[in-house]
């Protein structure tokens, strides 16, 4: 269990976070929604060790997909892995598994905003750690590239299993990609897919509903 | 007038109009001031100038001068790439280096050479290389850490997040995103390294030097000669800066491959 205890985050005068509890199950994948500003990137950038803030957060190996991917500019698809993982076997592995393997030698320049994300990817799964972050890693991308990202992303999920906590604005994303959704507004949980259903599995068209009404709040 | 020439015609004619104005210049105020020891007359600096490139110890001279000023820019380079490194990997590192710096930079040119020659048993070769490093390295210093400090900050945070160690962030992000930036302002270092290198032999009075020739032309009246120099000076301080431009422009195509994903 990952357990964030009385998280108190303040950007100036404006705080985003106080007495924030939040507890995550290992190996679950949870979907953390809410409107812009609402602190959602705060939140993983606190859990990566990006931003400074006060309480109880564990400190763990996070691999994180970004909104943009943040690719090494100058080292190819391969470089940029390699530079994450030194056994270049398994580089050359998960370059098969994300369909990479003719854009291997590419510099990140040469690819489209797919592909891009497609080794973003790779490298977080690569790097494993305890949990993986994403911050609405696939808002850019239309919607067949983004159909493929979930398929990759299920895919390598499948083979390295791990904890997923990922933001993001679209509620059809938390439904398809989350066992549990977080609708966040003002620092505070108002809205818990555990807690609202319990112990029911509810349909994916009653935990869409339930989140919009979360969000429209 | 634009569609006949094109622009970069339009630019070689605005160029030769302007060293057409200088000549032009020149020539009034020699015409004006009416006295040679004052201003030469152009004719007689071209003589001196012509001169100059068949006299054997003006060559040994500007390539000693060459020699020192390229001693004192590597030297300057390499101690501020070791500096601004230390200073990006390190927050103590950079407040240690501020304070260090700042009086490298602001220490009086003349006082120094003094002092230098004074400690180096007045020896005129080593002062003017010390005076362009202390002018240089505190410049080229800036220009670096100016150059890490504008590196994309989500690289930063990505480097933090996967736990690249700092030779990986070094040669893997820091280095390859502060070249291009470093080596267009390598030619205009360079020239004004040789621009420093020559005030500071003019001071010193380094012979084995065209600073040296400068002050021994300009002890004997020799006004022609102290132009005609000048003249050389500038000439080769341009092709210094022009031969790295186009270095720069080749390294500039080389790299077309690369380029940020944000």
């Amino acid at each position: 269990m990952i357990e964030i205890k009385s998280l108190t985050k303040k950007y100036g005068d404006k705080t985003v976070y106080e007495n924030f509890n939040l507890s995550i199950a290992e190996g679950s994948t949870v979907a953390i929604l809410g409107a812009s500003g609402s602190g959602k990137t705060t939140l993983l950038n606190v859990i990566a060790g990006l931003t400074p803030f006060e309480g109880i957060v564990p400190q763990l190996k996070c691999s994180y997909i970004f909104q943009t991917p943040r690719l090494v500019p100058n080292l190819t698809v391969k470089g940029n892995l390699q530079l994450i993982c030194k056994d270049e076997k398994r580089v050359d592995e998960m370059i098969e598994t994300a369909g990479l393997k003719d854009r291997a030698a590419s510099y990140p320049l040469w690819l489209s905003g797919g592909e891009k994300q497609r080794v973003a990817i790779a490298r977080a799964f690569l790097f494993g750690g305890d949990v993986m972050l994403m911050d609405e890693p696939f808002s850019s991308l239309d919607l067949k590239i983004k159909r493929q990202m979930f398929s990759l992303f299920f895919k390598m999920r499948e083979q390295n299993p791990i904890t997923v906590l990922t933001v993001t604005h679209d509620v059809d994303d938390a439904v398809e990609l989350a066992d549990r959704s977080i609708v966040i507004s003002k620092g505070k949980i108002i809205f818990d897919s555990y807690q609202h259903f319990k112990d029911s599995s509810p349909k994916k068209e009653e935990l869409r509903a339930a989140i919009v009404d979360a969000l429209m709040q | 007038m634009k569609k006949f020439f094109g622009k970069r015609k339009l630019n070689i004619l605005f160029s030769a109009a302007a060293i057409f104005f200088m000549w032009l210049v020149w020539i009034i105020a020699a015409y004006a001031v009416g006295n040679q020891l004052l201003v030469p007359k152009f004719s007689q600096t071209m003589s001196e100038f012509f001169g100059l490139l068949a006299d054997g110890s003006f060559w040994i001279a500007l390539t000693f001068t060459l020699l020192r000023t390229l001693i004192a820019f590597i030297i300057s380079f390499l101690l501020a790439a070791v500096c601004a490194s230390a200073a990006a990997l390190s927050d103590g590192a950079r407040a240690a280096l501020r304070p260090i710096v700042g009086f490298v930079r602001i220490l009086p040119t003349l006082a120094v050479i003094l002092l230098i020659l004074r400690w180096t048993a007045g020896d005129r070769n080593i002062a003017p290389v010390i005076v362009t490093f202390l002018v240089l390295f505190p410049m080229i210093y800036a220009q670096l850490l100016a150059s890490i400090d504008g590196i994309d900050g989500g690289l930063k945070e990505m480097a933090k997040v996967y736990k690249l160690s700092a030779r990986e962030k070094l040669f893997s992000i820091y280095i390859p995103a502060v070249l291009p930036n470093t080596l267009s302002q390598t030619g205009a270092n360079i020239s004004l390294g040789l621009k420093i290198m020559i005030s500071a032999e003019v001071l010193a009075f380094t012979l084995q030097g065209l600073g040296g020739k400068m002050q021994l032309a300009n002890s004997g009246g020799y006004v022609a000669t102290l132009a005609a120099l000048t003249l050389m000076a500038v000439i080769f301080g341009l092709i210094i800066d022009v031969s790295i431009s186009q270095l720069v422009r080749i390294t500039d195509k080389w790299n077309k491959r690369e380029g940020n994903d944000d």
